[in-house]
């Protein structure tokens, strides 16, 4: 009976905070209420003898990707950036809608019996003759899922490439001797000039002329030929 | 249990993708290690780099041909149609780079970052095409997708290019949860993740089952936002309007064709036995893409957007090719014949489309924009463009002689042997409709005095791109015979 | 006892969809971002119930996979964020409708 109350509170606490997460008006109130979202399905796994499943959910996801999300909140002006479907009030009721008939099919999906597929390997029994959950994961992952292991290491690669592509500033030769007094992060107290870092991009902005974006005119062409 | 044993791997299937891999590393060391001020020289060298990389890829799979097999447990399926799609997007490529190598840098962007990112995202369409199993398909698909996303924003300077890759990022990862969640199904009522042994344990399952008509439902709906299907496709405008033109050119036919691959491999290779399911869903969805994408391209004074549309209305044409589908053993040959059709498709449409749009990246090379106007009289400012234009155009549309009309052939006559007249129809329709904006640019060309001289630039990368994309769309247009006879091997 | 099946799955349907309404309904980019990493995260539940109840160590191989890409993904996902917040110049833009003509 113990799994079945652990269920209760860990699912319903998983479902009252996903629904806050979509209810905060503030970004950052939703940020933490995911985390507590997050910990709830954590333990969710671990009811279903996923512990190896259960702490990377706890380290990557709570750990790494929660904390990109308050960095990202923290650096970002919430005005500076813009909406998703900007005057298109009538998504407020199409989404709900959708999402309410979706769960109602999956519902009755589960409810239905569903087929399961042929038992495997991995037991109970088995699982605490190889030792654990994680012997068991590991055998598995090594064993028959070897190729796509490998090619995971390319995708976190191409991350991080490509976040430093995209989040770094801009270099140029003049820039760089200009920012090097302003980047240089001090264990003393913060100078004045750090304040000033915005105003470089400012000129920065208006000096750099967009070849291709917005030459929906001619006359914006015409200002890049010359 | 026996200790862990690494699953045999035959490590010529994986030649191709061993080089592309290479090619990156290649590049992200050149890039660590070049300095600054010779960055426009070293640029040029990554180009080369690059475009030898391909074609060793390429040239590779001669030798690798015979060697048709499954292997690494099961997660690698080298057959015909990994050979197929490995040319197709190799192809791409090799294209993108010659169109990118001089607008990136004369946009002042790096180079060489730009094609370290866009070898990543070939290999990962790369692992598609030889997805053996739901975790490749996922994991390829992926690593294709955040590259894309990273070059949609390429652009620092540009908003709209953020932009077109905020949207196309959130709506790309909503795709992604749902094609998840329908292999999660695919999982759960199979029991497997291998695409032969869902084969196998799908004969089993009851026709119309709810679970695996759910299943069916979101993979089909998460992979239809990859391939850009309406409804799925609101991302596609913005993001090919937003991002850099060449970048637009590699996105339209590249992950594209991955989405194809991932749909073949899934819904083909795997639940072939669920066909009479999934054939409605996507006949369905290959109508109403091809009429929209057509339907709205015709309002569009952008090319580069009324191209995005038409890219939409293209993965209708290609979705027939599936659609036409039939069930049963005794169908193999013309089974063949649609997926093949499908998979010439691809191809036409990679040499074709990434033509159009490296004219479009010539243009802006030389401060014209992608608005119709500034196609006014290209024919007598700028001759030899224009005449690729035109090729490029009247493949689009389906005009006898070029890749293209061969393309659109293939699909109706896979119709037509399918039984399905009507949808054969649609597609000529459709044709009919799509003349008018294709032919729209070649009179703005032709019939239209030029406003003012094309500002003259050297961008020998680009010509050379365009001599290769439109030499292509008119001599693998008048020997299609043996591409398709390459293509239509797919099933064995 | 554990509870069965059919709760497992019916809990990852609950949150699946209401990060699919969250989705569709909120406007700021980064809150629908967190929808889809709950998208995410029900999907793995569903996994790895699937798999225990047919005994296959694949769902958790493969919901560990989701977690690889997640990462991956939301670096690159914050990382446009960050680089569209610090290119916007004007200030009554707000809309990610600029693209629309």
């Amino acid at each position: 009976m113990s799994g079945d109350i652990f269920f209760a509170i860990f699912g319903g606490l998983a479902a009252l905070t996903s629904l806050l997460v979509v209810l905060q008006r503030n970004p950052t109130h939703s940020a933490l209420f995911l985390v507590m979202s997050f910990l709830n399905v954590a333990c969710i796994y671990v009811l279903l003898g996923a512990e190896f499943v259960a702490v990377t959910q706890i380290i990557v996801y709570t750990g790494a990707v929660l904390v990109l999300f308050l960095f990202a909140i923290m650096l970002v002006r919430m005005e500076d950036l813009p909406e998703m479907y900007g005057g298109h009030p009538v998504q407020r009721f199409v989404g709900p809608i959708l999402g309410l008939a979706l769960f109602l099919e999956i519902l009755a999906v589960i409810l239905s019996t569903v087929p399961l597929g042929a038992a495997g390997p991995f037991t109970p029994e088995n699982i605490t003759a190889l030792g654990g959950n994680t012997q068991a994961l590991g055998r598995s992952l090594y064993g028959d899922f070897l190729v796509p292991f490998e090619i995971s290491s390319l995708v976190l690669l191409v991350g991080a490439i490509g976040a430093i592509v995209l989040a770094r500033p801009d270099y140029t030769a003049s820039r760089d001797r200009e920012i090097g007094s302003l980047f240089t992060i001090s264990l003393g107290h913060p100078q004045e000039s750090t304040i000033a870092t915005p105003s470089v991009y400012t000129v920065r902005r208006d000096e750099q002329l967009i070849l291709h974006a917005e030459e929906e005119t001619e006359t914006a062409g015409e200002a890049i030929k010359r | 249990m026996p200790d862990v044993s690494f699953p045999p791997i035959h490590y010529v299937t994986v030649v191709p993708h061993l080089i592309v891999t290479g090619l990156a590393v290649v590049l992200l060391l050149m890039d660590a290690v070049s300095r600054r001020s010779r960055a426009a020289r070293v640029g040029q060298i990554a180009s080369l780099v690059s475009v030898i990389g391909y074609g060793a890829a390429l040239v590779s799979l001669l030798f690798t041909y015979d060697h048709r097999q499954v292997t690494g447990g099961g997660s690698i399926r080298y057959d015909y149609m990994a050979i197929f799609f490995l040319i197709v997007m190799l192809s791409t490529a090799l294209l993108t780079v010659l169109v990118s190598a001089n607008f990136v840098q004369l946009q002042s962007m790096s180079l060489l970052e730009y094609l370290v990112i866009l070898s990543f995202s070939v290999l990962g369409m790369m692992v598609v095409a030889i997805a053996g199993d739901l975790i490749m398909v996922f994991i390829g698909i992926e690593l294709t997708s955040i590259a894309v996303y990273v070059l949609t924003g390429f652009s620092r300077q540009s908003r709209i290019s953020h932009e077109g890759a905020l949207k196309y990022f959130l709506l790309g990862s909503f795709a992604t949860g749902i094609l998840i969640y329908g292999m999660a199904w695919t999982f759960g009522i199979a029991g497997t993740i291998n695409l032969d042994a869902i084969r196998t344990a799908g004969a089993s399952i009851a026709t119309g089952n709810p679970s695996l008509l759910l299943a069916l439902l979101l993979l089909v709906v998460g992979l239809g936002f990859k391939i850009a299907a309406v409804p799925f496709h609101m991302w596609t405008p913005d993001a090919y309007h937003g991002a850099p033109t060449p970048v637009t050119a590699f996105m339209s036919v590249g992950p594209k064709a991955a989405g194809f691959a991932a749909m073949l491999r899934v819904l083909v290779n795997g639940w072939t036995p669920a066909a009479d399911q999934w054939v409605p869903l996507v006949i369905v969805l290959s109508v109403i893409t091809m009429t929209f994408g057509n339907i709205v391209a015709v309002a569009q004074n952008n090319v580069k957007r009324m191209l995005a549309y038409s890219s939409i209305a293209h993965t209708g044409y290609m979705l027939v090719g599936l659609a036409s589908y039939q069930v049963g053993a005794s169908k193999m040959d013309f089974n063949g014949r649609a997926i093949g059709a499908l998979l010439f498709y691809t191809f036409a449409y990679a040499f074709t489309n990434i033509g159009a749009f490296s004219i479009l990246t010539w243009m802006q090379a030389r401060g014209r924009g992608t608005n119709i106007e500034s196609f006014r009289g290209l024919a007598t400012t700028a001759p030899g463009a224009a005449i690729a234009m035109t090729i490029f155009m009247a493949s689009l549309m389906g005009v006898p002689p070029l890749l293209g009309f061969f393309a659109k052939y293939y699909i109706i006559v896979a119709a037509i042997n399918a039984n399905l007249t009507w949808l054969a129809v649609i597609v000529a329709l459709n044709s009919a409709v799509s003349a008018y904006f294709y032919l729209r640019v070649v009179a703005v060309m032709y019939f239209r005095e030029p406003d003012r001289q094309i500002v003259p630039q050297r961008t020998s990368w680009l010509g050379l791109g365009l001599a290769v994309s439109s030499l292509g769309t008119v001599l693998f247009g008048v020997f299609s015979g043996p591409v398709f006879d390459l293509a239509r091997k797919v099933l064995l | 006892m554990h509870p069965g099946l059919e709760w497992y799955l019916s809990l990852s349907a609950v949150l699946f969809v209401i990060g699919l309404i969250g989705v569709l309904t909120r406007r700021n980019v980064l809150v629908i971002f967190m929808c889809v990493e709950m998208m995410l995260n029900a999907v793995n539940i569903s996994f790895i119930a699937f798999g225990r109840a047919i005994s296959s160590a694949t769902g958790q191989v493969f919901a560990l996979f989701v977690i690889t890409v997640a990462a991956a993904e939301a670096a690159v996902g914050l990382a446009i964020v960050i680089a569209l917040a610090r290119r916007q110049d004007t200030v009554d833009v707000g809309r990610i409708d600029t693209l629309r003509e």
